[in-house]
This record gives structure tokens, sequence and C-alpha cells, in this order.
């Protein structure tokens, strides 16, 4: 499990903490969220439903865990990134706009959007960074779980979800226990 | 996998019937918990301009509103709904997946449904996400120009349906999960059903 969660984890955290990829979580965490269903993705492909298939809470723990892994590397790397190469998104505009380049091809309104985005942000400091950890933490799990569902939903194996296992052995109901007398 | 794993080292006790009751009463509360929980986030969205706006509440909590969704919606004051003078947290199209989750899940607790094997959740995740997809897609390729209903249209829809595929399912998720660790509901969440 922690291998296929690793993997969609990776995911969440290139698109929390690279450039460019990181406009993705401006659609409602949709980089996270593509973490969690890639990491059920992973593991419906790589075993198979003649092996073994997800269950639901399997897809949940693998949607929370790719939040959680996607969380901690995400925000290591845009932290990296930041002190590395510096805001590169935003040098790279304001080096086109206004030049011809493919940047003026795009709508008005966008390129407004794009500025004022991009201008608004704070400089990185200590506080920054732990409070950049602290929100990832709490949002990074919360919508990897949705994503997990939502991967499951996609790519579970055409069996009721409900009569039990996925893997064919349906879960019986618990036998009373023995009466003492 | 841990089920496969749990399963194979581990031979599964029978639980005693009290334990069966907590897992069908866990299952049963996890609707309210989603609907409580999306209840806090859309209250959160609206409470960050209050604050700010300086109506009684600390002007801090605002911003580290403002700064939480920061970082997960874009924020563009022309994409924003206003409350008073200020933008709510997020943009109109977050705002009304949000809001539309939330409205799902009232409607999914109001009409006490459960899950069902009547539909496919994977057509109702396509049949969720195609409209915005499109919207999404043919504004920024400049097709045509998105509008703030079309924003709110496709962001609600996409809100309303999804929620009435991931209640069922985290609804079942949260059953498997506890028959497998037993889990117990601490006595002070026993009466979250109660809406």
């Amino acid at each position: 499990m922690l291998r296929y969660a690793l993997y969609g984890g990776v995911v969440t955290a290139a698109t929390i903490g690279l450039p460019v990829l990181d406009f993705l979580n401006c659609f409602c965490c949709a980089g996270v969220i593509l973490g969690g269903v890639l990491s059920v993705f992973f593991c419906t492909r790589d075993l198979g439903p003649g092996v073994w298939s997800p269950t639901t809470s399997d897809a949940v723990q693998l949607g929370a865990l790719s939040g959680v892994f996607g969380a901690l590397l995400g925000s290591i790397l845009k932290v990296l990134m930041l002190l590395s190469v510096g805001d590169v998104v935003r040098d790279l505009i304001s080096s086109q706009l206004g030049q011809g380049g493919f940047l003026d091809a795009l709508p008005p309104e966008l390129i407004d959007s794009f500025e004022e985005m991009l201008y608004d942000q704070e400089p990185l400091s200590v506080f920054n960074v732990f409070a950049l950890l602290v929100v990832w933490l709490f949002v990074g799990p919360l919508f990897g779980v949705l994503g997990g569902v939502i991967g499951f939903a996609l790519f579970r194996p055409k069996v009721d979800p409900f009569a039990g296992t996925i893997s064919g052995t349906p879960i019986q109901p618990p036998p009373n226990p023995p009466v003492e007398s | 996998m841990l089920t496969h794993r749990f399963r194979s080292r581990k031979r599964i006790r029978p639980c005693h019937s009290s334990s069966a009751a907590a897992i069908v009463t866990l299952s049963s509360k996890i609707p309210v918990m989603l609907l409580y929980g999306a209840a806090i986030w859309c209250a959160a969205i609206l409470l960050a301009p209050v604050c700010v706006a300086g109506a009684g509440f600390p002007k801090v909590i605002g911003q580290a509103i403002y700064f939480s969704f920061g970082e997960i919606c874009h924020q563009i004051d022309s994409r924003s709904v206003y409350l008073g003078d200020y933008p709510l947290a997020v943009c109109v199209r977050c705002s009304a997946v949000y809001f539309g989750f939330l409205l799902g899940t009232i409607m999914y607790v109001a009409l006490g449904s459960k899950p069902s094997t009547r539909y496919s959740y994977r057509w109702l995740v396509i049949i969720a996400s195609v409209p915005m997809l499109f919207d999404v897609a043919g504004g920024t390729l400049g097709v045509y120009s998105m509008t703030d209903f079309s924003r709110l249209f496709t962001g609600g829809w996409f809100g309303i349906i999804i929620a009435w595929c991931v209640i069922p399912l985290a609804v079942d998720g949260a059953g498997q999960m506890a028959r497998l660790h037993r889990f117990q509901i601490p006595s002070r969440l026993r009466g979250f059903s109660r809406v």
C-alpha cells in the first residue's frame, strides 16, 4: 500500500512544489485529487482484478496516505524551488508580457488574472514555510481521500462494492455472542 | 495492501455483536459527519471577509483563512464573489463546488439515502466533471468567454453530483475499515446522527 500511496504522493508533491504544475491546485486542489486518483489507478493496474483489487477502505487509505506524502514532499520541494531558482514563473511572465510572446496570444482577461495572482504573492519566511506545511498537512489528506474515492469509483472492477470485499470473500455478519447461563 | 495482509497474516476473530452494532452506527454517522465538515468548510469561506471587515471578529483569523485557502485557489479578485467590501476566501467556481457539495450532502442526509448499486459511480463522476472540464477548457483556449454564471453552474453541478458519489463510498469505506480494525466509536460521538 505504501508504495502506491508514494506514487500518488509524488504526483501530488509535484503539483504542490513545482512551478507551472502548481496551477493545477488552483482548481479546487485538482493536483491533490489527481494524486489520490492515480494511487488507486496504479494499485488496480499492478495488482489486477485476477489477483487482488482494492476495497473502498483501501482506496480511502491510499488517498489519505498519498495526500500526507504529497503534503510533506511538496512543501519541502516548494521551499527548495523558491530558495534555489526563485519564482521562475513570475520572472517568465514578467519577461514575456508585452513582447509579442506566447502570453500575448492569450485572452486579455486571463493575462490580467495571471498578473494579479502572481504579484500578490508574499515573500518566503520561516512562518510562511511552517504555515504552508500545516495547511498542506490538513488539506492534502482531505482532498487525497476525495481523490482516492473518485479513483475507486472510476477504476474499480465491475462488482457490487457493497456486497462485501471485491476479492470475492463476502464479509460474514458476526455471530451472536454465546449466552452465559 | 492492508486488507490483504491483514487477512493473510492474521485470522480474523469473530467480533461481538456490540462491535457489529458500532460498525453499523459508524457507517450511518458518516454522512452527518461529512455534512458537519462541509458546513464548517463553507462557513470558513464566508467568515474570511467578515473577519477582515472587522465585524466583531479578530482580523488575523480572516487573514489566516485567506492564506490557507490561497494554497488551493487562485483567489483572483475579478473572479470572486464579494461579501461587503471583501471577496470570499475562494473564487466563484471553488465556492460553487464547495457549496454544491454541502447542498448535495444536505440532500443525501435529508432524503435518508443509502449506498445503492442502482447507478454507476464511474458514470456519476464523468457526468459531474464533463461540464466543468468543457467550461475550463473552452474558456482557457479562448473558444468562448467564461462567465460567472457558467462557473457557478458547472461548479455547483460538480459539487452536488460528486457528493452523491463520495458519501456512499465513504460510508462503505468506513464500514470496511471499522470491521478490519474493530473500531469503537467514542462515547462523545454517539449522538452524531441526530441533525
